[in-house]
């Protein structure tokens, strides 16, 4: 009977069926308060788009490599000149920091500070950005395989924080390749404070999606805070450890009617030029 | 049908990849959706019950990709799907220009059924700002500009666009 329905009326049923199905979907990963196991074929699907992303990026990554290299030697002369100086530069610091790294063990065995291990990091290369338009979200080339989990803090190279592995309801980690969230997303909410030793403001930064860039808050309204200081991790919510650079404060909102202090960060780590990252898979302090 | 099925989801496998990989690759960074214009031939060319399977998997394709709430592209393209098939009547899209006026009718469609969803199950939906709303709307021109190169690449699928015949002449 049902079925004779079906037949009769498919033109519409199918239709309104699917909906069906994408709604209460929808309606159920959205009010879902558990983290939802996603099936083996959303990680298959996931993954197989993974390998594909990885292979048109590596292919265009060697094309320009192969141009950077063969065709645009102008100017070798003058960047290995700057690179000798930077290098020198580098390794300086790096002696004074190896220093101050002692230093600091020795301080820390003084205090009664015992280290409990070290941080685990897997590097990581971006091979997709999101699609739609909406997200902000990158794809990398590591996944359940390399031990990648939700949440997982993911920095840039120098340092910077670019976001942690996507935990939303409905988001799949695929054997070899993951989403990130980056900060700019409007999902986004890490915990940080203002570097400045006499401030050390608290509050939560957001993404703002539409400027590229993130909003602290909040923060309270005497709090000391000038455009140019340093935004970290304050290591709260323990997803990403204590003192890691964010972003720079590039304008503080002192709204009179407003009770918080609304601070607009630029980011530190350069989506656009993204191309490696480091998963932290394991923090000695989270 | 089968071959139909596999050859619009592995368009739509390449046109992800393309979309998500190459082009931020290339430095571009507008709302170009390919999926979007896939939906809009779809519901050109195909009848409403293969056609709305069609869109609703190739949604889901760009759920599980986009690391969005899984169904918002499924219920976006499978309104896109069925606004084309309603529009396809009122606009021949024979020439080019019509369907480049059909694919902007369908962007408008497009963004407004995803502000609904947004606004029904995110937390937080996407704010609209000057910046935002001038790429959304070089976006959909682009978006609309590709429905008719679309056409020629779903040519290639066999058996997908069928060829209307012509009146016949009598004598």
């Amino acid at each position: 009977m049902l079925l004779e329905w079906l037949r009769r009326h498919q033109n519409t049923a199918v239709p309104l069926l699917l909906y069906l199905i994408s709604l209460s979907l929808l309606s159920h990963r959205a009010y879902s308060r558990h983290s939802i196991q996603p099936s083996l074929f959303s990680r298959a699907v996931v993954s197989v788009v993974g390998y594909a992303q990885m292979t048109a990026t590596g292919t265009v990554t060697g094309i320009e490599n192969m141009l950077d290299r063969y065709l645009f030697l102008a100017g070798v002369e003058e960047e290995n000149q700057r690179l000798k100086l930077e290098n020198h530069r580098l390794r300086r610091q790096l002696a004074a920091l190896e220093e101050k790294g002692l230093e600091n063990e020795r301080l820390r065995k003084l205090c009664g500070f015992e280290r409990s291990g070290q941080d685990q990091w897997v590097p990581a290369r971006v091979i997709g950005e999101s699609v739609g338009g909406v997200n902000k979200v990158l794809t990398i080339n590591r996944g359940s395989r390399d031990g990648v989990r939700p949440r997982m803090p993911v920095i840039s190279y120098d340092g910077a924080v670019v976001g942690q592995i996507l935990d939303e309801p409905g988001s799949v980690i695929g054997f070899d390749s993951s989403q990130v969230l980056l900060i700019t997303d409007r999902r986004s909410r890490i915990p940080v404070m203002i570097q400045r030793p006499e401030s050390r403001a608290r509050g939560i930064l957001v993404g703002v999606p539409e400027r590229g860039e993130c909003e602290m808050s909040p923060a309270e309204k005497l709090a000391v805070v000038e455009p140019g200081d340093l935004v970290i991790t304050s290591g709260f919510g323990r997803v990403f450890p204590r003192g890691r650079p964010v972003g720079r404060v590039i304008e503080v909102d002192r709204d009179p009617s407003r009770l918080f202090l609304l601070i607009r960060v630029e980011p530190l780590a350069d989506f656009r030029r993204l191309e490696e990252v480091l998963v932290m898979l394991k923090s000695e302090e989270t | 049908m089968i071959k139909q099925y596999i050859g619009v989801l592995f368009l739509a496998l390449v046109m992800v990849m393309i979309q998500s990989a190459l082009l931020p690759l290339l430095g571009t960074r507008l709302f170009v959706d390919f999926l979007f214009v896939m939906a809009v031939i779809i519901g050109l060319f195909k009848d409403r019950v293969h056609g709305a399977i069609m869109c609703f998997l190739i949604g889901g394709l760009e759920d599980l990709v986009a690391g969005q709430l899984p169904g918002v592209f499924m219920a976006s393209r499978l309104t896109v799907f069925l606004a084309a098939q309603f529009a396809r009547v009122r606009i021949a899209p024979d020439t080019p220009v019509a369907k480049f006026s059909l694919g902007l009718l369908m962007g408008l469609v497009d963004r407004a059924a995803l502000y609904v969803l947004y606004q029904l199950f995110a937390d937080i939906s996407p704010a609209l700002t000057a910046r935002t709303a001038g790429l959304m709307v070089l976006g959909m021109l682009i978006n609309a500009a590709l429905v008719p190169v679309f056409y020629y690449l779903f040519k290639l699928i066999p058996g997908f666009i069928e060829q209307r015949r012509g009146p016949r002449v009598a004598g």
